[in-house]
């Protein structure tokens, strides 16, 4: 790095603010866009996603279908909204939950140490090294999925990073004065955790949160992509490419492009706010040292 | 460092505990247990029963454990509910292929993506490095299975160039006889290696041109390029090297989509296959194989890291 602050430098350090910035607000606007679109859709455009049509099997996109019907006769672009709600519900759950189960997890490994944190992070290290697609796919030959399953299944299998970084910064904050006076007056280990560690960690935890979202996402359509996700009529994105692909032979593109980039930018955008998150973040960690 | 190398063995020694631990009691936990497994759905309560003592399934949990372990160790992994061949013979004739597949694209993937992460590094925050990180945010976005739809769509039927198919035979010979049929698929892995590696080689990098070294370096004159190439390059390698051991279960997790994508004969596929049909010593047996893989892997990446960067090894001490 070269030490002097230069016009030019100082400036793409601002354009670079400027641009990290936008980025994450791309992924934000992208995002309400996205929520929009599958929450508000189906009250303004209402089709049918329940009932099939095979006098309308299959249609190219046109007047009537913008993006084309389905090999059932859904209106493909309703579709693409009821699956949107769908993929995001379970996501932002599952998301949540896999933050929530780490976050205590990793808080109490990182405040009891010894023995107890030893054990608790070789279980993390276990979870690891199985991929958790593979788990999910034993628990869905096991469990019927409805949207409430799948979201529990996939936060339990992805609550792993969030221990890890929990579990660093409670080591951190282990340290610090305010907790040393807690423990010399006798403060309890739950008291500790709860009130002071999970509060005052939570930063870092809840800027992984939305890479958790993404993952999960990403978690849900493998699964349902593989035959294992939510039971019909309910669909997501990832079951919507998964019959596509029987008619792509056919040139049906419209019944797998849509759904495709329909994941592509939701995980995108999350990763974008993300990372914008986290630049942010670190900026503020900086100047506080 | 003989403490730590102890120490990092007894964890590894652990793990692998505990995952067969996973795998029993999922074994168990499986509606009818093996009996209905075996005998199918038809059997009789009577028949159950016998079978359950002739199989020692009427033993205490631990008695059985025991067992399982020690059939473990022999390398038994039961057999499979509906190929009529025990499991390991299948891992076994499966597994080359997997590793030929995944070995080939993951290398591949790290050739582009550290070039790139150092790169993006070098350029930081310049319209390159924003194009790049953009570019690998949408890549990471991107699942497997679409991106491989799309390459079977235009490289397969648009452009008749490579086949959709991976060969179907059981042999590794016959696949290798046909590498055409490898090259989709091994684009495919690829992709998502560099989404993930060159995001991880780019952050490595920036960690380390802020290092003192670096500084002392350029102090002393050294060129720009001699800097990155012999000093920056030489110390993310190590990280990358570290981080490839724990990427393990990512890289099968791709292979299992992609082997079904594109219906390549190898772990993931027959994966993908006994989940469809609830052959469960299969699903444990692979499931179990990856974890062994993994904690191997990762033990082998620590050892890698203390002969490759002497900062470790004392620090380790």
């Amino acid at each position: 790095m070269t030490t002097t602050e230069t016009p030019e430098r100082a400036r793409s350090g601002v354009l670079r603010r400027l641009i990290r910035h936008r980025l994450a607000l791309t992924g934000l606007v992208i995002l309400v866009l996205m929520l929009l679109f599958s929450f508000l859709g189906p009250l303004i455009y209402g089709t049918d996603q329940v009932h099939t049509d095979l006098g309308a099997v299959r249609l190219p996109p046109g007047p009537g279908h913008p993006l084309g019907t389905d090999e059932l006769g859904h209106d493909v672009l309703g579709r693409l909204m009821v699956a949107g709600r769908v993929s995001l519900i379970i996501g932002v759950i599952a998301g949540l939950i896999g933050t929530a189960i780490g976050a205590v997890w990793g808080a109490v490994a990182g405040y009891s140490g010894g023995w107890l944190d030893l054990v608790l992070m070789r279980i993390v290290d276990t979870g690891v090294a199985i991929p958790a697609l593979f788990l999910l796919l034993v628990a869905a030959t096991l469990v019927t999925p409805s949207v409430g399953i799948l979201a529990v299944l996939i936060g339990v299998v992805s609550w792993l990073v969030p221990a890890r970084l929990m579990r660093a910064e409670t080591v951190t904050i282990a340290e610090r004065e305010y907790i040393k006076a807690l423990r010399a007056i006798g403060g309890s280990r739950t008291r500790a955790v709860f009130r002071h560690i999970i509060p005052n960690a939570i930063g870092t935890v809840m800027v992984n949160v939305t890479f958790q979202i993404a993952d999960a996402i990403l978690l849900v359509a493998y699964v349902s992509f593989l035959g294992l996700g939510v039971a019909p009529p309910q669909t997501d994105w990832g079951a919507m490419l998964s019959k596509g692909i029987t008619y792509t032979y056919d040139g049906a593109w419209w019944l797998i492009v849509p759904p495709g980039i329909a994941i592509i930018l939701v995980v995108a955008a999350f990763n974008f706010i993300g990372d914008g998150l986290r630049d942010a973040f670190e900026v503020r960690k900086r100047a506080a040292q | 460092m003989l403490r730590y190398l102890t120490r990092r063995l007894v964890f590894a020694i652990l793990v692998v505990f505990l995952v067969t631990v996973l795998t029993f009691v999922l074994l168990h936990l499986l509606p009818g247990g093996p009996a209905r497994g075996i005998l199918g759905m038809e059997a009789t309560p009577d028949q159950i029963a016998r079978f359950n003592q002739e199989k020692g399934f009427d033993q205490p949990l631990y008695t059985q454990y025991w067992d399982y372990l020690v059939r473990l160790l022999h390398g038994d992994l039961g057999d499979s509910y509906t190929k009529n061949e025990p499991v390991s013979a299948l891992l076994a004739q499966r597994l080359p292929k997997t590793l030929l597949l995944t070995v080939i694209y993951t290398l591949i993937g790290i050739i582009i993506a550290l070039p790139a992460g150092i790169w993006q590094a070098v350029r930081r925050n310049r319209a390159a490095d924003h194009i790049l990180t953009t570019l690998s945010f949408l890549l990471y976005a991107t699942p497997v299975f679409f991106l491989s739809l799309l390459l079977i769509i235009l490289f397969s039927q648009v452009l008749p160039w490579f086949p959709a198919q991976a060969a179907q035979d059981e042999s590794l010979g016959s696949v290798l006889a046909d590498p055409g049929s490898l090259v989709l698929p091994i684009v495919a892995g690829a992709a998502a290696v560099v989404a993930a590696f060159s995001r991880y080689m780019r952050s490595s990098t920036l960690d380390n041109l802020a290092q003192d070294y670096v500084r002392t370096a350029r102090a002393k004159g050294t060129s720009e390029r001699r800097i990155i190439l012999r000093h920056v390059f030489r110390n993310s390698l190590t990280s990358v090297v570290s981080m490839l051991g724990y990427y393990i279960p990512v890289i099968f997790g791709g292979a299992l989509v992609i082997e079904s994508m594109f219906n390549y004969p190898g772990i993931g596929l027959l994966f993908w296959s006994a989940a469809q049909e609830q052959d469960y010593p299969v699903l444990l047996g692979v499931v179990l194989l990856i974890a062994v893989a993994t904690v191997v892997g990762s033990l082998l990446a620590d050892l890698a890291q203390l002969f490759i960067d002497p900062r470790v090894r004392t620090a380790k001490r």
